[in-house]
């Protein structure tokens, strides 16, 4: 269960607050968030067998 | 719009249509399909992708084409609404497990049955939650079907007739769910098509999109001139940052995906299939990452679409509807008519999930048990055509609020009212699995306090904006109240309104439902439900836990009450409604966890009557089960829950007693031996003391004797205490103890050197036998010592005198060390080898004369079992007792082996 929560809240995380750091434009936040969703899945894939 | 899309290539409406109910005879193909294979037991959705499918309800066609629109229009705001779920799902483990599993356990069939069972089996809760669902949701099913006649309009150019198929789709889709979502009464049993059917929809949707974002990506790559491409690009580098849109900050954003969130795990077709419909609690551990990719891939091409749909699409032409102007403008038509029947999809399997599960809720809450109390007879088949009925009406009243309300703007933006009003339960489902003290009383308060400010804050501005009500309302305030402002409540400012809308009513609701639960605390019988929820899921739902959630076991406890009815009378009510196959197979697991025999009678019993109960939940609810049962009963059954709290802290008291009366033993006979122990010594010193104040005359060698007497008694006093405060250290847990890797050769040899003297001075010979190799064993090496020292100190106390033997020796074995300590002494009975390890053990007379503290064994069995050993004594060939201590083996790493202590020359390699 830690493990399921702490990858939520990582996503919460790298969906938020790093975005105020990319000043570029939308579309660069836009890649990061689509670039940390899916790390968030692969993650979950990888640990979400057992829980 | 139409307008707009005139110079656009169109559908024929003919083939519009055709595609559309074509689709829709295909749904019912699918349905059927599996229905067969259930029937078959070849369930088609016991498979998690299929079970992830299905929870693609979510994505309904205000998202299908609402996303579009809103990455044109406000670039990356699209993304909240599937972050949230993503969230949910990967904290799965923390949220829905513990729904999950109290879900089927109690075999609860709607949000509405949790909340109204968890409160005490509150009925009149039950009812307002259900209504309130409703309420929010019946708007929701409008939009959807808003969006129907919308993609109608836009694939043939409002060719005209759009109503007229609308209506017609909407009569299928209500002929489909009636027919796929009431095939059992036994809601719990799970519709196999209907849940087919949903994930193939899903499947479709995803199918759509994806399709026109490759070929969209293949139009932008063949691009040959180029300037399509050029003014994609410039279309990409300018989408707006987050904060970049007007009114909507990082604060709106977080608050965006935490509404989200909560929306998805409340929303009525939601808990459907996230719970009613799961088959299998591992799915919900793979769905935890697969649902997150399947929205992952459906936004994949969002923002691409949106782009080409600006670049490419003149002015006038609503965002909203680029999915589908995007391939006709690129004159592929049939493309648009896969994106079209994508956007079928998403609307049809929303209002078809949703109608069942609303119509779940209506009939167990509301009608169920106004004709139960009204002492009219229900059975299964006026249920089943209730839930037709309700399916019906709920359908047609989504389909009539289109038709009144249609154009408003209240319909457009009803999607984020509608996810703001199902927030308002959860501070109820927060507090039914965090805190036992809420209240159903609190409960009720605290949501009909959130809804009336989500009705201020959220709903009355929609309505303003159709025109329904004033608009300097929404500017100078109600009566020019400024602080009344619903969008900007107690003049609070600089939240966008759907942040201010969810901080203001979830709040209010959070603090009047603990307020009043605080006040109006609940009574035992919620309590003790409370238990079932709060006590071991959010805490224990581990993997473990997940993967056993099944129906709930009924403990065998000793029957406290009995029913005057018999057991036949209860199963004649339980065959209305449960099918033949579910009751035998239902009560053959009854009778297996009760340890009954196949033909034993039954008793109507509280275990009993929880079966009973629990099996009529899941066909008619929680409310009417209980009503049919106390009808057949002739009386108020207890509560099961009531009575396993009772018995439960009847056994926990029971327990604590014992033990407390053993400790109290225990504590009187450690004081009774520590006294003994201490009173013999005290008595010598005191007796010699007194011989020698009392004849000062005694000569100088018996008075030399008599002092010696006196040290060797006070060293024993001494060594007494602090051995008894060893143990005492030992036992309560608080001794310090290292952990390292240690050389047992090296204690052997530290203790053959310490008793050497003593084992000279008593005429005795002490052997020593070790290893060559290194002998490691992990644990605290001054502890080590200490136990081999209270062996050999005992063997040197036994032994013969003169020619005493002791031998040590250490021998390996497969797994562990042992060491052995033997004398030639008397030996000790195997009547008292057990005994000999207690604290103050009273010697068989063959050991009587010892002059031990009568602890040394009892410390040296402390420690063997403390580091993973043990300790036995049996006899030696020597004649005496033979000690034998087993320690496990241990490998030292060369890290280990720098940070000992000893000496490096004892090892080898």
């Amino acid at each position: 269960m830690g493990r399921a929560v702490a990858l939520a809240l990582g996503l919460l995380w790298a969906v938020s607050y790093p975005l105020l750091a990319i000043p570029e434009s939308g579309s660069a936040q836009l890649v990061w968030v689509f670039t940390a969703w899916l790390v968030a899945i692969v993650f979950a894939a990888g640990t979400g067998r057992d829980g | 719009m139409a307008e707009a899309t005139r110079g656009l290539g169109l559908v024929a409406p003919g083939v519009a249509a055709a595609a559309a109910f074509g689709y829709l005879l295909l749904l019912f193909a699918v349905a059927f399909w599996a229905d067969r294979r259930a029937a078959q037991h070849r369930s088609v959705i016991d498979r998690s992708w299929v079970y992830s499918l299905s929870i693609g309800v979510y994505c309904t066609a205000w998202t299908f084409f609402g996303s579009v629109g809103v990455a044109a229009e406000r670039g990356l705001w699209f993304l909240p609404i599937y972050l949230g779920p993503t969230l949910v799902m990967l904290a799965a483990p923390l949220v829905l497990v513990p729904m999950l599993r109290v879900a089927k356990s109690l075999r609860l069939t709607s949000l509405s049955d949790l909340l109204s069972t968890r409160f005490g089996h509150r009925a009149l809760l039950g009812r307002w939650v259900a209504l309130a669902l409703v309420v929010v949701s019946i708007p929701y099913v409008a939009l959807q079907l808003k969006a129907i006649a919308l993609a109608f309009e836009i694939v043939s150019g409002g060719a005209g007739g759009e109503a007229a198929r609308t209506f017609w789709l909407v009569v299928v889709l209500a002929l489909f769910a009636a027919l796929f979502g009431t095939r059992r009464l036994d809601v719990t049993e799970r519709h196999e098509g209907l849940v087919a059917a949903v994930a193939f929809e899903s499947a479709v949707k995803l199918g759509a999109f994806l399709l026109l974002g490759v070929v969209i990506g293949a139009v932008l790559l063949g691009d040959a001139e180029g300037a399509l491409r050029a003014a994609w690009w410039e279309a990409w580098q300018a989408v707006p940052k987050i904060d970049a849109v007007a009114a909507m900050g990082y604060g709106d954003w977080l608050a965006l995906i935490v509404l989200a969130g909560v929306a998805f795990l409340l929303l009525p077709r939601q808990f459907q299939v996230l719970v009613v419909e799961n088959v299998r609690a591992e799915h919900l551990t793979r769905a935890s990452w697969q649902f997150p990719l399947y929205l992952w891939a459906l936004n994949l091409f969002v923002v691409p679409v949106a782009l080409l749909g600006k670049v490419l699409l003149p002015d006038g032409v609503t965002s909203d509807g680029f999915v589908l102007t995007v391939p006709l403008a690129l004159h592929e038509h049939w493309l648009a008519v896969v994106v079209f029947l994508g956007g079928i999809s998403a609307a049809t399997s929303m209002v078809i999930v949703e109608s069942v599960a609303l119509a779940t809720m209506i009939s167990n809450d509301w009608v169920a048990p106004w004709w139960l109390r009204r002492g009219k007879t229900l059975a299964a088949g006026h249920l089943l055509w209730v839930r037709r009925a309700v399916i019906v009406a709920v359908i047609a009243a989504g389909y009539l609020f289109f038709l009144l309300a249609g154009e408003s703007h209240a319909l457009i933006a009803i999607g984020l009212v509608s996810f703001l009003g199902v927030a308002q339960l959860a501070p109820a489902v927060v507090a039914a699995f965090l805190w036992p003290g809420a209240s159903a009383v609190g409960v009720a308060a605290g949501l009909f306090v959130g809804l009336v400010v989500w009705g201020y804050t959220a709903l009355l501005p929609l309505l303003i904006r159709s025109g329904w009500f004033p608009e300097a309302w929404l500017t100078v305030g109600p009566a020019g109240i400024a602080w009344l402002r619903p969008e900007a409540l107690f003049g609070v400012e600089g939240m966008a309104p759907v942040t201010a809308s969810l901080v203001w009513s979830v709040l209010a609701n959070g603090v009047v439902l603990i307020a009043v639960s605080v006040l109006r605390p609940p009574d035992g019988a919620t309590r003790a439900i409370a238990r079932r929820f709060v006590a071991d899921p959010l805490f224990r739902a581990s993997r473990k836990g997940a993967a056993t959630i099944a129906d709930a076991s009924v403990a065998p406890v000793r029957s406290h009450w009995r029913a005057k009815t018999q057991s036949s009378a209860v199963l004649e009510v339980l065959a209305r409604f449960v099918s033949a196959e579910r009751l035998i197979e239902a009560l053959r697991a009854f009778r297996a966890e009760r340890g009954l025999a196949a033909d034993a009678p039954l008793v109507v019993d509280e275990a009993f009557v929880a079966f009973a109960e629990r099996l009529l939940s899941g066909a008619i609810g929680g409310v009417a089960a209980r009503l049919v049962l106390e009808g057949v009963l002739g009386e108020r059954a207890p509560a099961w829950d009531e009575v396993m709290a009772l018995v439960d802290e009847a056994r926990a008291v029971r327990e604590a007693n014992e033990r407390l009366r053993e400790l109290d033993r225990m504590k009187d006979e450690f004081i009774a031996s520590v006294s003994h122990e201490l009173r013999t010594p005290l008595a010598a010193v005191r007796a010699y003391a007194e011989l020698l104040a009392a004849d000062p005359d005694i000569d100088r060698e018996t008075r030399r004797k008599f002092y010696q007497t006196m040290v060797r008694e006070s060293e024993r006093l001494t060594r007494l205490v602090n051995q008894v405060l060893d143990l005492a250290k030992l036992d309560s847990g608080h001794a310090e103890w290292r952990h390292e890797a240690v050389d047992l050769r090296t204690v052997v040899h530290e203790v053959a050197e310490t008793m050497r003297p003593v084992m000279r001075e008593r005429g005795g010979e002490l052997g020593v036998v070790v290893p060559q190799e290194e002998a490691i064993c992990f644990g605290d090496r001054d502890r080590l010592v200490q136990l081999l020292l209270n062996l050999v100190g005992n063997a040197v106390q036994f032994m013969k005198v003169p020619h005493g033997k002791v031998a040590v020796t250490l021998q390996p074995d497969a797994q562990t060390w042992r060491l052995i300590v033997e004398d030639n002494g008397p030996g000790v009975p195997p009547e008292e080898r057990q005994a000999i390890f207690e604290r103050f053990h009273r010697a068989s007379k063959t050991r009587a004369h010892s002059t031990g503290t009568g602890l040394g064994l009892a410390i040296a069995k402390r420690i063997a079992e403390h580091m993973g050993g043990a300790i036995a004594v049996d006899e030696s060939p020597l004649g005496g007792a033979r000690f034998v201590v087993t320690l496990p083996r241990g490998t030292v790493s060369q890290e280990n082996r720098e940070r000992e202590d000893e000496p490096q020359d004892l090892g080898g390699g």
